[in-house]
């Protein structure tokens, strides 16, 4: 099975890249693909618990049905430890399907074949 | 939680990474590791909750064997781990 490692920074602070990632990463399962996100930077705040629900992009479905799509589908989603805690987002806010995970398990992903592309 | 004690491996160093995150733990346990001899164990100990897939992806790479670990219920707790250099 290939792999597919989608990098987003970004959450609400632009939610067209949110949406276009997770579309990529739902289209990489839909694929075939292992794909897992990972979240750093604002992105991080996407897998807290209640904070996507509100969240749309023009032209896309809601972020949370987005998400809960890659979610259902078997994506995996990690979610960078620093950026997490300095934004307060704490283990037992996280969403279903998303853990802690930071440079080594993406470098190990990466050195596994995983292609990848950042938003 | 097990007690980190009820395992039959001797740790030969422990490193207390307190709350050492992401890359700078990894870095943290390479310098560690580089004054251990083959076939010794360091004792991590750490409360990250990133270590949880950090550190056994790390030990994947770099071929040394994560021979045990401990994991905490929360991050309150420090989770433990105990590398054999290869």
């Amino acid at each position: 099975m290939g792999k597919l490692l989608v990098n987003l920074v970004s959450g609400k602070d632009n939610i067209d890249k949110a949406a276009v990632a997770f579309v990529v990463a739902n289209a990489g399962l839909a694929g075939g693909q292992e794909t897992a996100i990972f979240l750093s930077v604002e992105g991080v705040l996407l897998a807290k618990q209640g904070f996507a629900d509100d969240l749309q992009s023009e032209g896309f479905k809601p972020m949370k049905d987005l998400i809960a799509t890659f979610v259902a589908g078997g994506g995996m989603i990690w979610v960078c430890p620093p950026c997490a805690n300095v934004r307060k987002v704490t283990e037992d806010t996280l969403i279903a399907g998303a853990v802690f995970a930071g440079g080594a398990k993406v470098v190990e992903f990466l050195s596994l074949g995983a292609g990848s592309i950042s938003y | 939680m097990t007690s980190a004690d009820e395992h039959p491996y001797f740790a030969d160093v422990t490193l207390d990474a307190g709350r050492t995150m992401c890359g700078d733990l990894v870095l943290m346990i390479v310098q560690q590791m580089r004054t251990l001899d083959s076939g010794r164990i360091l004792h991590v100990v750490g409360y990250d909750r990133g270590a949880l897939e950090d550190i056994p992806a790390w030990c994947r790479m770099t071929h040394n064997l994560l021979v045990h670990q401990v994991i905490s219920e929360n991050s309150s707790e420090p989770s433990h781990f105990y590398i054999q250099k290869r």
